[in-house]
């Protein structure tokens, strides 16, 4: 079974990459399925509304609303279909001590994914074609929607994992670990900024004049600037109280200053929209459109740099550990090099104490002078003929030289004090230092 | 009651308009009154409280491969871990980076038989009974709690300590779920 977890672990510069590219793919996905679900949702809106008002302009608005948001296939497949595939790699990278979502989370977002393009792209073609809907064509459209929103929805509760390091071991025991209020408010948060920017998109986009009755265009025009507006100030309103509840859910170790200020620039660049929107007449060109479209990217990419921060902050130690690994990791890796080559048995045990001794002695331990313990050039020769003594003491250490501390017992396993010992005993006949 | 447009306007312009960017502008200050009320609160909570002597576990764990219990060692014996009595320090700080400011101040500590007041990183309350014995025996790293200390110059706090969250482990280790295991 493919299991990226089991991946070599990562450098730490790597690693940052790849955070860093998490987040930039995140930055073009998101955006783009957010217009998607707002668009067609506000469609079907609409397309109630019509029928119930039993007003054409509702209609037209909802057919116009998909025609602009629902791009053609390949741009689905680049935007909406390759970025969950290198997320899930990208995941699997970021939390190199565990895979703790299986690849079959990945296939199941995937596959809602992929109908719910599939529904939706009938559901327009329909809604193209004629201002009067059949039912069935308005229930196409809803089932695509709401498997679009449950791909979201199961993204966003695995996204919040990334914030919780310390639940991995749970979540790798039980499944249902994955579903956290935390994830449950990124969704509502995601939502929020998802319609904040339809209503963007619909005042700079839609509303285009068509031929026929000027008073009529004018009254059309007013409509979907209105409900643009709405839509837009809505979401500016409800989208900072989610980023409260996804700071109170957030936890402890996730938080730092970065996380609460870029959080407040979130919220002054929502007041920014929200004014924006009440202050602009909405009349003629030149409308708030364009202004409010940018205000919201712009929050969603502060809101990205924002869980950038918190996910780096999660797993700072991991990453210093790994920093520290790094170099005994290289000894590691040039001992396993060597290994390959054909060598005599002793040489072989004497490479893998080398590394043994960096990894668990060097830090007390010199062998031309003294450090913590003794320099080791005096007081192993004493142990020359008898390796198991030496073993012995390295198993389990007694006082020797009242004037130094004792040496702690390291709890090393059998292979490794074994090499080491035996590396020790040639170094010093040697009497060279390392 | 009719108005012309124009009285509409003056209307719109004077009375509706300020008292809509009155009403955005309070929401708004309200929202960021509480951000600021959970930023101080979690700044008051010292996640990674400064201690008397910057003590690095980087360097004792990471680099000297010190083993947790060579210091906290009531960790496998008893209720709580404990905090090394200076003599443990002071076994290898008589002679090691005794020109060290930090070291000066661990050396004063020991000369006047004055225990270090180490602010406590991890603590529950009262009424919930821990022992550090129970999960050591049940072979519960360290860093399932704790996180890797050994990677972090000051030690921060990890696990909420929520009981919540001893609880979900519990329930995944098979471990007591009983009010009265935690609560005596
Ligand atoms: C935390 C520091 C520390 C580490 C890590 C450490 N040692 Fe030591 N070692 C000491 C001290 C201190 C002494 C002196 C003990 C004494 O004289 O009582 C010592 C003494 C020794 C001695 C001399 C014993 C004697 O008979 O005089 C040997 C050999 C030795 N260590 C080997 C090792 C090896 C091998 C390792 C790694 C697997 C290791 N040490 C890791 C601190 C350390
Ligand atoms: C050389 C001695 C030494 C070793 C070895 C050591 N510690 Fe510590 N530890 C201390 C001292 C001193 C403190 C108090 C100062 C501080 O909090 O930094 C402490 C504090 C802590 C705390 C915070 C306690 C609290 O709530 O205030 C934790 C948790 C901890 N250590 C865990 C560990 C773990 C896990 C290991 C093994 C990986 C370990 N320690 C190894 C000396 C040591
Ligand atoms: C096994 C020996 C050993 C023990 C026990 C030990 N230390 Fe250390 N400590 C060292 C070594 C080695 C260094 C690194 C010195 C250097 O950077 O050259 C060090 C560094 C330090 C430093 C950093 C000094 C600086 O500013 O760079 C502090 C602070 C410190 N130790 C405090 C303590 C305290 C407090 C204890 C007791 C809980 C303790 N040590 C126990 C060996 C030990
Ligand atoms: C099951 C979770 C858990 C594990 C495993 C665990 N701890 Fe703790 N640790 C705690 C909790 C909870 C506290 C707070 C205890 C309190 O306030 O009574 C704590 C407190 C501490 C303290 C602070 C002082 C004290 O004496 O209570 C130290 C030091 C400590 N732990 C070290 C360790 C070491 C070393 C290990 C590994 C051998 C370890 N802990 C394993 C949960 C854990
Ligand atoms: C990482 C997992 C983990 C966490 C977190 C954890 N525990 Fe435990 N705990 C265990 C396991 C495993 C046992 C079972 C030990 C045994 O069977 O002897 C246990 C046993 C206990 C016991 C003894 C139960 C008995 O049968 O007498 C108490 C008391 C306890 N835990 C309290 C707590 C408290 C309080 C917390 C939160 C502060 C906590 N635990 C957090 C894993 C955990
Ligand atoms: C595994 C340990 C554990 C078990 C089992 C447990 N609790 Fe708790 N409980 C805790 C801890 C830890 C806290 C402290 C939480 C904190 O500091 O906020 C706590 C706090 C509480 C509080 C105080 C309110 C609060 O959040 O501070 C109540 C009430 C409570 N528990 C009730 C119960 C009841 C009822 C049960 C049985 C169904 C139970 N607990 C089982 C660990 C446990």
């Amino acid at each position: 079974m493919v299991s990226l977890g089991n991946l070599q672990p990562l450098s730490p510069q790597f690693y940052l990459l790849l955070r860093h590219g998490l987040f930039l793919v995140l930055f073009l996905h998101l955006p783009f399925l957010g217009l998607l679900i707002g668009g067609s949702a506000v469609s079907l809106l609409l397309n109630f509304l019509g029928k119930e008002k039993r007003d054409p302009s509702y209609l037209r608005f909802s057919q116009e609303l998909m025609g602009t948001v629902l791009m053609s296939k390949s741009a689905l497949f680049m935007f909406g279909l390759v970025p969950p595939l290198l997320v899930w790699f990208i995941y699997a990278r970021v939390l190199f001590d565990a895979s703790p979502l299986p690849w079959q989370f990945w296939v199941v977002i995937l596959a809602v994914l992929l109908s719910g393009f599939a529904l939706l792209s009938s559901y327009r073609s329909a809604r193209g074609r004629a201002l009067d809907l059949s039912p069935m064509s308005a229930a196409t459209g809803a089932a695509g929607l709401l498997a679009v929103i449950l791909a979201v929805f199961l993204f966003s509760a695995g996204y919040g994992i990334l914030f919780n390091p310390g639940k991995l071991p749970l979540l790798q025991k039980q499944v249902r670990f994955f579903l956290s209020w935390h994830g449950v408010v990124k969704f509502l948060l995601f939502l929020a900024f998802f319609f904040g920017m339809t209503g963007g998109a619909i005042l700079l986009l839609c509303g285009r004049p068509a031929e026929g009755d000027e008073g009529a265009e004018a009254a059309y025009r007013e409509l979907v600037q209105r409900f643009g507006a709405n839509l837009a100030i809505l979401a500016t309103l409800v989208l900072p109280v989610f980023l409260l509840l996804d700071l109170v859910t957030l936890p402890d170790i996730a938080l730092s200053a970065e996380v609460f200020v870029s959080s407040a620039v979130v919220v002054l660049l929502s007041l920014a929209a929200c004014l924006t929107l009440f202050l602009s007449d909405r009349k003629g060109e030149g409308g708030p459109g364009a202004r409010v479209a940018f205000l919201f990217v712009l929050i969603f990419l502060v809101i990205l740099l924002r869980d950038d921060a918190a996910v780096g902050n999660a797993y700072q130690d991991q990453i210093a550990f790994l920093h520290m690994q790094a170099p005994v990791a290289e000894l590691v890796h040039a001992d396993e090099k060597h290994r390959e080559k054909p060598a005599a048995a002793d040489r072989v045990a004497g490479d893998a104490g080398k590394v043994v001794f960096e990894k668990s002695c060097a830090g007390c331990h010199r062998f031309d002078i003294r450090v913590v313990g003794p320099p080791l050039n005096e007081v192993v020769p004493k142990y020359a003929g008898d390796a198991e003594k030496l073993k012995g003491f390295i198993r389990n250490p007694v006082k020797v030289n009242p004037d130094l501390p004792s040496m702690p017992r390291l709890g090393l396993p059998e292979e490794e004090i074994d090499a080491v010992a035996r590396y020790l005993i040639e170094k010093a006949k040697a009497g060279g230092s390392p | 009651m009719t108005h012309s447009p124009a009285a509409e306007q003056r209307v719109e312009k004077t009375v509706r308009k300020p008292a809509i960017l009155l009403a955005v502008t309070a929401y708004f200050g309200v929202l960021l009154l509480a951000l600021a009320a959970l930023g101080i609160s979690w700044y008051r909570a010292g996640l990674a409280p400064d201690q008397p002597i910057a003590f690095p576990h980087t360097i004792h764990v990471s680099k000297l491969n010190l083993p947790c219990n060579f210091c906290h060692i009531f960790v496998d014996r008893s209720r709580h871990a404990g905090a090394p009595p200076l003599e443990k320090c002071m076994s290898c700080h008589t002679a090691i980076a005794t020109e060290r400011e930090e070291i000066r101040k661990l050396a004063r500590h020991y000369e006047e038989k004055r225990p270090v007041e180490w602010n406590r990183v991890y603590s529950l309350p009262e009424h919930v009974y821990f022992s550090h014995k129970r999960h050591v025996k049940a072979q519960v790293d360290c860093s399932e709690c704790h996180g890797k200390v050994g990677a972090m110059k000051k030690v921060r706090k990890v696990g909420s300590l929520k009981m919540g969250w001893c609880v979900s482990c519990h329930r995944v280790r098979g471990a007591s779920l009983d009010c009265a295991t935690c609560h005596k």
